[in-house]
């Protein structure tokens, strides 16, 4: 309910769903330091559900709605779906904190870095990863076609998911279609959580002869573009003329993210926790 | 790097990103050195190494690959430099029989002490903590435990808190503030901690406000 009010057009009805989507949001400064940070985890544990059953749910609900035309339409407005997956991220992330004193409580280094395990001991996993999967990858896909905040925050919630394990980058190995075409949108955010996500995936869930065609690719594509700027370095009128800058920016990314191997998905860098930090800053907002 | 693509995959790949760092764009330049870095930060580039020669003849190789990052550390662009100063520590961190890569990243990095924002020098903090511990950034380890150069570093950035200019001053502190952080359990940290404390135990009552915090 919450999920489809927070786009109501009368705004104290969008405001009070807003609410109720981050109860734990309630000082202007957000998550910005440590202390506010730590009592946001701590708020959050106890404020939101398990994400277990929010994918089932909202996954249950979505299909309940499709078959009612009169909803079709609301239900799959771009600023739901947004709202949508940062519920879910939410959820999700509150899942890795414990029940312990403060002292004790995960920084965000932790927090994203912690393997995650979505299911409740009394749900099945793979069904839970797979409603779980398809919620954020059809967001991302209605995002291709809509606002460049979902396409950022689809982006990011499919990094988020693959990096928790070898099983949910598998689920994604058959969508690199879908990826480079993420890896040319508009928005910077979204091409860098969607080339990590894709290293990720390159690095543990295709097969060896894939990732290579898939480097040779994305080589190509830089070679390209070297040729393209001519002769003079620093020329970027011909290389944007003759191949898209985004599609450039997409595949260097992706190259990194390729040489990052087993275990990757527990290991966050210092700089990469304060683009997440970054970015959750302005999600939140 | 876990899953082996062929060494020529890795060289034609780190040529193209040597070539798109003199782009001028930063998204590009700025991004290809995030992928430098990474592929920098799990083993020695497989490159050849410096080449004996004065001339730049325009090839890839480890000593033309780290000057044309350390080239953009002049980068107006914050995005370009904080990439490239990471991508310079990374670089130390997987190549750990190059003393003179080593020391050519810390003293760049140790140049930039004049650069007025103070975001960046977090970044150069963690990039010394890699040049001079080897200390990697995912695992939070450190993989050098040479005594030589991390004194050394250590004393330098304690002498800029001491005697330099503000600006300086608030970098170093910074800096100094990182590699406690990521390098405290080093024995040549854990010698001068004594000292640290007091340093910071000082920097509380300084004009400034960012040396407060």
């Amino acid at each position: 309910m919450c999920l489809l009010a927070s786009q109501d057009t009368k705004s104290e009805v969008a405001d009070v769903a807003r609410k109720g989507l981050q109860p734990y949001i309630h000082t202007d400064d957000g998550i910005d330091n440590v202390l506010s940070h730590q009592a946001a985890i701590r708020t959050a544990a106890a404020a939101y559900p398990a994400v277990s059953s929010m994918a089932l749910c909202v996954f249950q609900e979505l299909q309940e709605l499709k078959r009612r035309p009169s909803e079709k339409e609301r239900m799959f407005d771009g600023p739901v779906f947004d709202a949508m997956v940062k519920f879910l991220l939410r959820c999700k992330n509150r899942e890795v904190v414990p029940d312990a004193p403060v002292e004790s409580m995960p920084l965000l280094t932790d927090l994203v870095s912690a393997p995650i395990q979505i299911s409740e001991p009394e749900q099945d996993l793979d069904e839970v990863e797979e409603r779980y999967a398809e919620l954020i990858y059809t967001a991302a896909s209605c995002s291709t076609v809509g606002s460049a905040e979902l396409q950022a925050t689809a982006s990011f919630a499919i990094w988020d998911f693959v990096k928790s394990s070898r099983s949910a980058a598998v689920r994604f190995a058959s969508k690199l279609a879908f990826f480079k075409q993420l890896l040319q949108a508009p928005r910077l955010e979204t091409r860098e959580w969607a080339s990590k996500a894709l290293g990720l995936i390159a690095a543990e869930a295709l097969e060896l002869e894939a990732t290579r065609e898939l480097a040779h690719e994305f080589i190509e594509i830089l070679a390209h573009a070297r040729s393209a700027s001519g002769a003079q370095p620093g020329s970027m009128v011909s290389l944007a003329a003759a191949v898209s800058v985004n599609s450039v920016h997409g595949a260097i990314a992706v190259l990194g993210g390729m040489t990052e191997g087993e275990g990757v998905r527990v290991r966050v860098t210092a700089s990469l926790t304060r683009r997440v930090q970054r970015y959750w800053r302005r999600a939140s907002r | 790097m876990n899953k082996d693509l062929g060494r020529e995959l890795y060289v034609t790949g780190l040529t193209q990103l040597y070539l798109l760092l003199s782009i001028k764009n930063n998204t590009i330049s700025s991004s290809a050195c995030d992928s430098i870095g990474t592929v920098g930060l799990h083993g020695p580039l497989p490159i050849p190494d410096a080449v004996a020669t004065e001339s730049d003849d325009g090839s890839c190789n480890k000593t033309s690959l780290l000057n044309a990052i350390l080239k953009l550390f002049a980068s107006t662009e914050n995005q370009v430099v904080e990439a490239a100063v990471l991508a310079a520590g990374k670089l130390c961190v997987g190549e750990p029989s190059s003393e003179h890569y080593q020391a050519t990243v810390i003293e760049a990095l140790l140049k930039l002490a004049k650069n007025k924002r103070q975001e960046l020098h977090f970044s150069v903090g963690d990039a010394l903590a890699m040049a001079c511990a080897r200390w990697h950034p995912e695992s939070r380890q450190m993989l050098s435990m040479e005594l030589q150069p991390f004194q050394s570093v250590i004393e330098r950035v304690i002498a800029v808190i001491e005697s330099g200019g503000p600006v300086e001053r608030s970098a170093a502190s910074t800096w100094l503030l990182s590699l406690t952080k990521n390098t405290g359990s080093h024995v040549a940290m854990q010698a001068t901690l004594p000292q640290v404390q007091t340093i910071f135990t000082q920097l509380l009552a300084d004009p400034d406000g960012t040396m407060r915090e």
